[in-house]
């Protein structure tokens, strides 16, 4: 809501200055957004003579003034207006000045000359519209008079940001009456002119729509609808509105002086009688918004006997629109249910001032007043004769009782009211306070008041008044809760965040919506995934991995010239039901950036598994209990290069190269490799604590080579080396693969390491040999191997 | 008896004289060997007269260790001397840069939650969590924005051609544009008394230089039998200065939200400025940071709780923008912008 000083000053008499009404306006709850004090902008701009003007040597338009500023001051000020000349009486803005627009005046140079200031058009002091040149003053203002003292009014722009449940301040009276309460200046009575005894209006009013309630009217015959005198035009400028002509800019004036939404129907337009009533959808009306509505069910519209005319409270129609021709006029101020104004508004999507304060609540008690208010003003400007108000329903309030125990300012807000000024409080706010008992009050709100449901709201208005700054400041006292229990999901969350970053991945966060071709290239389309409304086509997809998105980071950063990266992310993937918790890294290029004594190794799924196991490991996964599967993982891992892996039954995680495919598609490198793990499966995934040894005897290694059908499995092999040797076996590994000529086609060697330790005793060598010839046997047993 | 004297020092200046580890073992030899000069002496100890025997053992027993002693010292000073010599040549160009290793980065916007999750720990605050994608009811009704509400239009929500039921009615389904759901289903789950802030990712159809269609929040609320504001404006004074680090000025302006009542919007003092106003602040010398208030009763009820036996407060906060003002980034897009500079400069170490 914008406003100017002046304008709220016609409704309260203060003395306050405009930074006083703004720090004033913040601690009531309307944030001021903007504010311009145009006093403050004729600061350090006086009056001044220029003695003697000549051409600048480096610039045809430029000339060099010897302006006369105070009684022995005289300034260099360089200047580009044409009527700058000898003699002439000037604006002269000195260093130090600030003018409108926030452009501080400080001694310079122009094209080499120096300049002490700037002679200013009234244009540039925001007193008044004509730029054609520097203000030419009277010759006989004393030199060095502040402009400021020239000027009767000068004006401050204040916009404020009105929350929705102020609809009482959506109008410069509610303004100046919030003001003061808060003792910044007495409210102006307001004076409702009496039309009780003019003519009877030519058209009756039904209303046949429980949704308006009452709708008052005057008709004014006679009038000259030209365009609106120039105060008119400034105050509607200055709150931001369009002036169209005197009629039209009267009704908004009103309204934003009074609260009001008003309408003025071009009465020689409406056919015979006027309706109120109840839109049965598929209905039409061309409003004077310039669009075509189409009307919804239930939307309250005003009718003439050919049909629709107006959506009640929302839009007027274009066909009984007011313009320069109109003569006759209906003026209607009415009221309409707010949640039938809101939820039309909503379906048809249009954004009027009326409908704003209609769905917010607008004053029953302001709707004659206003009325008179704009016929009255109409009737001075456009001339014409008035008629007698005419009015149909009830516009009486009937205030909710709320009861009030004052000591709630203590036990609910902290802060210690005394029960006197309490009441005290919420009387200025215009609230009827009775006392019922001890402590206690039946209090009703205004009647421009839209939102007072209960005690809390009147420890609002009460805290609003006397301050926020009143509070204390408290810690509460710890509770037998304060043990801080972090749920499982938030735990596996921050530890996996932290987790991946120590395994070298840099941490990212992606968007959680995608394109439909890239959703496309990763996972099925799914229906319900899709934003109805989305930003934009490239974010219209929930994603159903994080895959995608880290995969196409790595583009993007490729792009700018990186090549070995490593990313990773934590964050929610969406399912056609439900949604979860995933981690998933994605790594392309070098294991670590080439250098002097580092062979340059490119990161492949062997390298993902590891980090993938590490990453595990790192939440506590029981590792050894994993399993390996080399099927069933998404399509857009490489076939014959990915895995999954199952833990305790179920499918944990799945990893492995970017399917080929995909990845020329989104024009990533081939060969990039990724994880990605379901953590919310990993939840109580509770480890026991095992039985902790140190072994006192000594390990032993034992070495084997076995040749192999090219198809087995090591992991297989490794497992049967391991049961054989149970218990043991402390660990294995596969020290070499070969494939080649040497052991045949079909076929390869796999070297295996087994280290055996006892916890009992020192293992004499036949133990050793028995325990390993037992695996050598196994594994020639199960998978036809020889040794090599 | 001289004699042995003799021998022992021209043992030691043998044993002086000795340049290498070599020379020093035929020293060794020559004097303490099977048949060295001092072996000798001692293997003829049974011939003589047992008074002259016994100083005479002493004698050269004596001679024996001392001989001994100055080889030890001496092999000791060569080894060392030599291995010195050795590592003179082994001397490598230190200022090689060092093998390549990869450091991950946090994410700025990750690591702040975490900030945030152990500061409200210590004032004894749990952590919650709630899906991302909701429908109406939790987003908007049980928070007090019933369909009419000109809130439910500022909220630029995503929505989706999906619906579920609840409560006997038809929610459509949308991403959340805000972590107070979590509100509504923590009351459901625990009840009162409670404590909790959940961090999370949050959603509006907004795009510009100062908005992203995604954002995290944090959301707080505390319920109890006596919580009152004044404990809303203890809890944020320990939270904002601790986060900043510094004892933070604040400033307390009436706001509204429908789910509070009274409700407040929390400015802090500049932190650029100090409170003399510049840029960042429009000159205003504070800057917005959250918005907060007494839970309305309403959403209480939403939530289950019984609102003549408790009462409390709720709070939201911007990630980002604490991220930002804390961490001196001054563009949110690149917040989710995946750019490797970005995170090599303001990505946080673990
Ligand atoms: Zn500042």
């Amino acid at each position: 809501m914008k406003f100017s000083l002046n304008w709220l000053k016609q409704h309260l008499d203060t003395n306050a200055s405009a930074e006083q009404i703004v720090d004033q306006l913040n601690k009531l709850g309307m944030e001021v957004e903007e504010f311009e004090d145009g006093a403050k902008a004729l600061e350090n701009v006086v009056v001044g003579k220029i003695i003697s003007r000549v051409q600048h040597p480096n610039a045809d338009t430029l000339g060099v003034c010897q302006v006369q500023v105070g009684e022995n001051d005289i300034r260099q000020i360089v200047c580009g207006a044409p009527n700058a000349r000898d003699g002439l009486t000037v604006a002269a803005a000195l260093e130090g000045a600030c003018l409108p627009g926030d452009f501080k005046i400080s001694k310079s140079k122009l094209r080499g000359e120096v300049s002490n200031g700037m002679l200013c058009s009234v244009r540039e002091l925001a007193i008044g519209d004509e730029y054609d040149g520097i203000w030419e003053l009277d010759t006989d203002l004393p030199i060095g008079t502040p402009i400021a003292q020239l000027i009767d009014n000068t004006d401050a722009m204040i916009d404020v940001d009105i929350t929705p449940n102020r609809s009482d301040v959506l109008s410069v009276r509610g303004i100046a009456r919030d003001l003061a309460a808060a003792d910044m200046g007495t409210l102006k009575p307001i004076a409702e002119k009496d039309y009780s005894a003019g003519f009877a209006q030519e058209k009756s009013v039904t209303l046949d729509n429980n949704d308006c309630t009452f709708f008052s009217s005057i008709e004014i015959t006679g009038v000259k609808n030209e365009q609106s005198p120039a105060w008119l035009v400034e105050f509607l400028e200055k709150a931001g509105l369009r002036p169209i002509n005197t009629i039209a800019d009267v009704t908004n004036f009103v309204m934003l002086s009074l609260g009001q939404p008003l309408h003025a129907y071009d009465a020689d337009k409406v056919k015979g009688n006027i309706t109120v009533s109840t839109s049965k959808g598929d209905e039409k009306l061309e409003g004077l918004d310039g669009s075509t509505h189409s009307l919804k069910e239930g939307a309250i519209t005003i009718n003439d006997e050919s049909g629709i005319i107006g959506l009640g409270g929302i839009v007027g129609g274009e066909s009984t629109s007011v313009d320069e021709n109109t003569t006759r006029i209906i003026l209607e101020a009415a009221h309409f249910n707010k949640t039938t104004i809101a939820l039309t508004g909503q379906a048809l999507q249009v954004n009027t001032d009326a409908r704003y304060r209609f769905e917010r609540g607008v004053d029953p008690l302001m709707t004659r007043i206003a009325l008179s208010n704009a016929a009255e003003i109409i009737s001075e400007l456009c001339g014409g004769e008035v008629s007698s108000m005419q009015t149909v329903g009830s516009d009486e309030y009937k205030p909710k009782v709320i009861e009030f125990d004052v000591r709630k300012m203590k036990t609910f807000a902290g802060v210690d009211v005394d029960e006197n000024e309490a009441i005290t409080i919420l009387c200025k706010l215009g609230y009827n306070c009775t006392k019922a008992a001890d402590f206690t009050y039946n209090v009703t709100a205004p009647s421009f008041v839209n939102i007072c449901h209960n005690f809390a709201d009147l420890v609002e208005e009460v805290l609003r008044i006397k301050g926020f700054d009143s509070i204390p400041v408290i810690l509460p006292a710890p509770s037998l809760r304060t043990v801080t229990d972090w749920d499982d999901i938030t735990l596996i969350n921050r530890r996996s965040r932290k987790n991946l970053v120590a395994l070298g991945y840099t941490e990212l966060l992606n968007y959680s919506f995608i394109s439909p071709k890239l959703t496309a290239a990763f996972s099925d389309t799914i229906e319900n995934l899709i934003l109805a409304n989305p930003i934009s086509e490239e974010l219209s997809h929930m994603r159903q991995t994080l895959i995608p998105g880290l995969a196409e980071s790595l583009v993007k950063n490729v792009k700018r010239g990186h090549a070995n990266l490593m990313f990773a992310e934590v964050g929610k993937v969406f399912a056609e039901k439900g949604e979860k918790l995933q981690a998933a890294a994605i790594r392309m290029g070098l294991k670590a950036e080439k250098s002097w004594n580092n062979e340059a190794q490119v990161a492949s799924v062997f390298d993902i598994k590891s980090d993938l196991f590490k990453f595990l490991e790192s939440l506590d996964v029981e590792v050894d209990k994993v399993m390996i599967k080399d099927a069933g993982f998404a399509k857009y891992y490489h076939p014959g290069r990915s895995g999954v892996l199952m833990y305790k039954g179920k499918q944990i995680a799945q990893f492995g190269e970017i399917h080929p495919f995909v990845a020329k598609k989104m024009f990533l490198k081939a060969g990039t490799v990724a994880f990605e793990v379901d953590l919310e499966l990993l939840l109580n995934d509770k480890k026991s604590n095992n039985d902790f040894s140190i072994s006192q005897y000594q390990a032993v290694k034992r070495d084997f080579a076995f040749i192999l059908d090219q198809k087995v499995k090591a992991a297989d092999v490794l497992q049967t080396v391991k049961s054989a040797c149970r218990p043991l076996a402390k660990a294995t590994s596969i020290f070499d693969l070969y494939e080649g000529e040497e052991i045949g086609e079909g076929k390869k060697s796999l070297a295996i390491s087994v280290t055996l330790q006892s916890d009992e005793k020192t293992l004499k060598d036949e133990e050793i040999n028995a325990v390993a010839e037992k695996a050598v046997n196994a594994v020639i047993k199960r998978f036809k191997a020889t040794i090599r | 008896m001289q004699n042995i004297e003799q021998l022992k020092n021209s043992a030691l200046e043998l044993v002086q004289n000795s340049t290498d580890v070599k020379q020093l073992d035929e020293v060794r030899v020559k004097f303490l060997g099977k048949n060295g000069e001092i072996t000798s002496i001692l293997k003829t100890l049974g011939k003589l007269a047992p008074e002259e025997r016994k100083t005479v053992a002493q004698t050269t027993n004596e001679a024996k260790n001392a001989v001994f002693a100055a080889i030890e010292a001496k092999k000791a000073e060569l080894e060392l001397a030599a291995l010195e010599e050795k590592l003179a040549t082994e001397k490598l160009d230190i200022t090689l840069p060092e093998t390549p290793y990869n450091l991950g980065k946090r994410h700025p916007v990750s690591f702040v939650i975490e900030e945030l999750e152990t500061i409200f720990a210590k004032l004894g605050f749990s952590v919650a969590s709630a899906n991302e994608i909701e429908n109406e009811h939790f987003n908007f009704t049980a928070l007090n924005i019933p369909a009419e509400h000109p809130a439910r239009q500022d909220h630029d929500t995503f929505y989706f051609n999906d619906f579920e039921e609840f409560n006997g009615e038809k929610q459509r389904k949308l991403l959340r544009t805000q972590t107070s759901n979590t509100q509504i289903h923590a009351m459901q789950a625990k009840g009162a008394p409670l404590r909790i802030i959940a961090p999370g990712r949050v959603y509006r159809c907004d795009s510009d230089l100062t908005h992203t269609p995604q954002f995290h929040q944090i959301e707080g609320i505390a319920l109890d039998k006596d919580i009152t504001f004044s404990h809303l404006k203890g809890v944020l004074q320990v939270f904002l200065s601790q986060y900043f680090e510094r004892d933070v000025k604040l400033r307390f302006r009436p706001s509204y939200f429908p789910f509070t009542e009274p409700g407040t919007e929390v400015d802090i003092e500049c932190v650029f400025c100090e409170g003399k106003g510049c840029r960042v602040c429009k000159k205003t010398g504070f800057i917005e940071v959250l918005g907060a208030g007494m839970v309305h009763e309403n959403v209480l009820a939403a939530g289950g709780i019984d609102s003549k036996e408790f009462q409390g407060f709720a709070f939201g906060v911007g990630v980002e923008r604490l991220a930002m003002l804390k961490y001196g980034i001054n563009d949110l897009r690149m917040f989710f912008d995946s750019q490797t500079e970005f995170m090599k400069h303001f990505g946080k170490n673990l």
